[in-house]
């Protein structure tokens, strides 16, 4: 099975034995062995995935690389992190992913009307299976836990993503003062109730 | 010799003792001592390397600061990595030199004359057919977007690196062009890894975690 291995919080190795993973089209910044890189047309989700995805803009480009050896990847310098998936699901924002193992399944999912307020996508990208993924963060990445007892509040604009038994719903702080141009620039966040683990990034998008 | 220190991951100090050391031009951030800055116009090479330097586009517009002290340098918050040279010759990009100790020679050199593959290298790549070398024995500070990593090489291993990644490499190794070039690409469906260079024989490559 390959290996993810983060070197330095900013490099993802990946360890290939004759295997297959998908990674961001152009993240490969140098290889060991021998390696094929192919555009992945259909992103390892069928010709209905890959048309979903296209309507619905959760686009991810992403390429195969199928090989024997060690391969280096990195985006824009951002920190990295592995998440090990044993069977459960991971919901993450398109843009915020790396590499995952090419035997793990993605999928569109449609996360609601919020999208449309935060800016951020009505879908959402679910990775499910045995595997690891690969993630990128502004700054480093921290992982949330979320308990029946606890439930947690993020900024969209943090959130990188999610897996476990959650429910996502949406919560609104306005008042008087947003109307008259007066917000606290907190708005609106997402809440997140049950069991499981929400991945934020110490830095908002814009 | 000029003393380097890394102060953090993005700041490099140099203590002089009355000594010279070659800096990308205005990197300086503060210094302790007596210490002076003038525009280098040689750089530790000589007429003739001046003149290729103008010529080739390869600017490398240092300054030198000589006196007593200790002076710390930084560039746009890129990484600063110290690589200790001895009587090695160091191959990096100009604009990822932050700074080399006087006791460096620093020349250019045309990569294009190894064949056709090469011009097509630096053509493809952007990152042009000349390449600022460094070479003797001494230390100097290369830049990088995210830390540089080093990547061994053995003659039984070669590494492909991705030329927007590439930051520097030293030792004695050979490079070419590698292409991977199919029907998708023709149908605008590229990988975006359609070129790479393989480095094989015996050094170290240096390369960041961002691609330009």
């Amino acid at each position: 099975m390959s290996t993810f291995q983060i070197n330095s919080g900013r490099l993802l190795e990946i360890t290939l034995a004759k295997e297959k993973v998908l990674a961001l089209a152009g993240c490969m910044v140098a290889y060991v062995g021998s390696m094929k890189f192919e555009k992945a047309i259909l992103g390892g989700e069928g010709l209905l995935g890959a048309l979903k995805r296209k309507v619905t803009g959760e686009g991810m480009s992403l390429m195969t690389v199928t090989g024997d050896g060690t391969l280096y990847c990195a985006h824009e310098a951002a920190q990295l992190a592995v998440i090990p998936l044993a069977g459960d699901k991971l919901h993450v924002e398109s843009s915020g992913l790396l590499a995952l193992d090419a035997g793990l399944k993605t999928d569109t999912k449609f996360v609601g009307l919020h999208g449309a307020v935060s800016g951020k996508g009505l879908f959402t990208t679910t990775i499910e299976g045995q595997g690891s993924v690969a993630v990128m963060a502004r700054g480093e990445l921290i992982a949330l836990a979320v308990t029946p007892a606890t439930p947690l509040c993020v900024d969209p604009q943090a959130f990188v993503g999610y897996k476990g038994q959650i429910q996502q719903e949406f919560v609104f702080d306005v008042n008087w003062r947003t109307m008259i141009g007066q917000g606290s620039g907190e708005s609106y966040q997402l809440k997140f109730t049950g069991q499981g683990v929400v991945f934020i990034q110490g830095a908002e998008r814009d | 010799m000029p003393q380097f220190t890394q102060v953090n991951e993005r700041m490099l100090a140099v203590t002089l003792a009355g000594e010279a050391v070659y800096t990308k031009r205005g990197s300086m951030v503060c210094y302790t001592g007596k210490v002076l800055f003038e525009r280098s116009f040689l750089t530790g090479g000589n007429v003739q390397e001046l003149g290729m330097r103008a010529v080739t586009g390869e600017g490398l517009v240092m300054m030198k600061s000589h006196g007593a002290g200790t002076v710390h340098y930084a560039h746009l918050g890129q990484f600063v990595t110290i690589v200790a040279l001895d009587n090695e010759m160091l191959y990096a990009e100009s604009e990822s030199l932050l700074a080399f100790d006087s006791r460096l020679q620093a020349g250019t050199m045309f990569i294009g004359n190894q064949g056709l593959q090469q011009m097509v290298r630096g053509a493809v790549s952007g990152q042009g057919l000349f390449t600022t070398t460094v070479q003797g024995r001494g230390e100097l500070a290369l830049l990088s977007d995210g830390p540089a990593i080093a990547l061994q090489v053995t003659p039984e291993r070669p590494v492909c690196v991705d030329p927007d990644a590439y930051v520097g490499h030293k030792g004695n190794l050979s490079s070419s062009f590698v292409t991977d070039v199919n029907w998708k690409t023709f149908i605008g469906q590229t990988s975006g890894e359609t070129y790479q260079v393989r480095f094989s024989g015996q050094g170290t490559v240096y390369i960041q975690a961002s691609e330009r």
